[in-house]
């Protein structure tokens, strides 16, 4: 509890670099810890921001709501030149391209990126 | 020339070919187009050149539904008309405004766009705007840094207004056309000439004449060929019903289509827009020193087809600044406009101090979106007349207004479309309003859901006396030598600002009444 509650609070503003340290909790070098980071999202949110809507998302969302499981859905994209960032990136944009998206607490967010922030969440619980 | 009615002696008669009820943006608009004919028009104004309260006091009504403005302080009874209050905001309407939308209950003008389109250029002329030319491709030639979001302009395009120099803050149409109207030999323009009566023929099927009151109890009587309503929709509806003593539902009211359909547009702060990096542009600014243009995110026809919504646009607001800003609907409820408006400023300024200390930060890359949407055409949404009787004897107007679910979900839709556009140019994110939300709810309305002060539609138009009560030319069906000019005569409401659609509707009607004296 102790620790969490450090990388909430002291994530805040610095989301950057608290994202890998609370996913590298979860056994180590088990998904790529870009697979938790909203990049595009970290621009206008702070950690806590991210893992309040990844957590409202999963309420929503009952059947994705381990780690594991929004691992599995987050690696079936493709990557683009080796890269998941960019992979990623491009996935959000065919979301939004295609429909598919989801509005959480207001927010219309591509379902990789909000999947992405549950991610997060979890991990943070993790 | 100008004539004070109030120095006119009691029961005097006056005579002419034209007599315009009315002294706004339609009547004025109308004036000047007659001045320098053979004809004499007598332009009738209820106010004088300044504002008076006991004028004004004549405007006070009762509102029920969905919360509106005082009746009294939503328009101004004076020469210029509501422009005193006018933010100049110019747009045409599109081509999917006019046409009949299976999806859109009693939409369908019996014109089109193209039909207008002459009279949009004229329109523009008389507003005082540059040329009639409203794509984004021209201004960004005329101006610069006017850059666009990189958006599928197939889907979501950016809609310019021009903005009036004419406006309020410059003191409306009368500053810009006072001079004219009162050396034009032909023009008699008659101020403190408030019309409380219409007299038809005995078979109702001509007017004989008006009846005019002031508030120094004189009364006098107004001759012409052709009589022309250009005092507002509420005011227009309710001088038709209160002419009763001849048609006992009204003149021109035969099928209960008067005071129907009353439209508003509505403006309702509904998103958040919050961008991932600096986007240069003046796009989305409104320069309030010497603005000349506004640009606001529009919904394509076809997306509009395909979603079965009314049609909206969102205009851009900093989110720090809007955050601290209350509902007009909150601000402007003083019954005394001069009250409403320094209300307005107030709140504005302390909205913009607030945000100083607080424009730190991603915020300062994040706006508000103020949709502005077209409302249904809803029979329920109506200007009766009640028993109460102003100090002149008229019964005054009550305005009921409501909303229908279809506003609702028209509202949320173009803030979904707009943000997953948005998304998809991965510029940024948007956040509906909690209102929003909940899908399944389309009738709940925020406290904030303003009106734009925009009354349309009480006397629609329709080539079927029992859909409407002006034809395609605003001639009252039935009544001969009877037309309404003005935004009330709009079948459906669009989404821009109504000011350059009723002036270019008038002088349309112009034209029409010129030939039918001509003929």
């Amino acid at each position: 509890m102790k620790r969490r509650k450090f990388i909430i609070q002291g994530a805040v503003g610095v989301a950057a670099l608290s994202i890998p340290v609370s996913c590298q909790n979860y056994k180590n070098g088990e998904f790529d810890v870009v697979l938790a980071q909203p990049t595009s999202l970290l621009k206008i949110w702070d950690s806590e921001s991210i893992a309040k809507i990844g957590h409202q998302y999963l309420l929503g969302n009952q059947k994705e709501k381990t780690e594991r499981t929004l691992v599995k859905l987050l690696e079936q994209i493709d990557e683009i030149e080796g890269s998941i960032a960019q992979g990623l990136e491009q996935q959000i944009i065919n979301d939004f391209e295609n429909g598919s998206m989801v509005m959480v607490d207001g927010w219309i967010l591509s379902i990789t990126e909000a999947r992405q922030c549950a991610l997060f969440s979890v991990s943070q619980l993790n | 020339m100008h004539i004070d009615s109030r120095n006119l002696p009691d029961n005097t008669t006056i005579e002419g070919d034209v007599c315009i009820i009315g002294a706004g943006a339609a009547g004025i608009s109308m004036a000047l187009d007659w001045m320098n004919t053979p004809y004499k028009v007598i332009l009738l104004e209820s106010g004088g050149f300044e504002y008076d309260d006991k004028v004004q006091d004549l405007y006070k009504g009762k509102t029920t539904g969905q919360k509106y403005y005082p009746l009294k302080s939503s328009r101004l009874s004076l020469f210029g008309g509501t422009t005193g209050h006018w933010a100049g905001m110019c747009s045409p309407f599109d081509n999917i405004d006019f046409i009949e939308r299976d999806w859109v209950p009693n939409s369908g003008w019996p014109i089109s766009r193209k039909d207008l389109d002459p009279f949009y250029a004229r329109a523009n002329e008389k507003l005082k705007l540059g040329p009639y030319n409203y794509n984004l491709d021209y201004w960004q030639k005329e101006m610069p840094n006017l850059n666009p979001f990189p958006l599928d302009e197939n889907i979501v395009w950016h809609k310019i207004w021009q903005i009036s120099p004419a406006w309020g803050f410059n003191g409306g149409l009368s500053k810009f056309y006072k001079e004219d109207i009162i050396k034009a030999k032909n023009i008699h323009l008659h101020t403190y000439a408030t019309v409380i009566d219409i007299k038809a023929n005995e078979n109702v099927t001509n007017i004989d004449h008006v009846v005019v009151k002031n508030l120094s109890g004189k009364r006098q009587t107004v001759k012409a060929k052709h009589f022309i309503l250009a005092s507002g929709a509420i005011q227009n509806a309710r001088l038709l019903l209160a002419s009763n003593k001849q048609a006992p539902k009204g003149l021109g009211n035969e099928n209960d289509i008067v005071g129907r359909y009353f439209m508003e547009h509505l403006e309702i702060q509904t998103a958040e827009l919050w961008l991932f990096e600096p986007f240069p542009t003046d796009l989305f600014t409104f320069f309030i020193e010497n603005p000349k243009l506004w640009c606001e995110l529009a919904i394509a026809e076809k997306v509009q087809i395909e979603n079965k919504i009314l049609n909206g646009t969102a205009g851009l607001s900093p989110l720090s600044t809007a955050r601290h800003t209350k509902p007009r609907i909150e601000t402007w409820q003083d019954e005394d406009p001069r009250k409403s408006v320094d209300n307005l400023f107030k709140n504005w300024d302390e909205a913009a101090k607030l945000a100083e200390n607080e424009n730190k930060g991603a915020i300062t890359r994040a706006f508000e979106f103020q949709t502005r949407i077209e409302q249904a055409p809803n029979p329920d949404s109506r200007v009766t007349i009640g028993t109460e009787l102003d100090e002149l004897g008229m019964p005054r107007a009550n305005l009921h207004w409501a909303l229908t679910e279809l506003d609702k979900r028209s509202i949320r839709k173009v803030n979904q479309i707009i943000g997953q556009q948005i998304g998809r140019a991965g510029i940024g994110r948007v956040k509906l309003k909690e209102f929003l939300q909940d899908e399944k709810d389309n009738t709940s309305w925020p406290e904030g859901t303003n009106g734009g002060w925009h009354h349309m539609g009480t006397t629609r138009m329709s080539k079927d006396p029992k859909r409407g009560v002006v034809d395609a030319n605003c001639q009252v069906h039935g009544l001969a030598n009877l037309y309404v000019a003005g935004s009330g005569c709009y079948a459906t409401s669009g989404a821009p600002n109504p000011t350059l659609t009723l002036v270019a509707l008038s002088l349309r009607l112009s034209d029409y009444v010129k030939n039918k004296l001509g003929s």
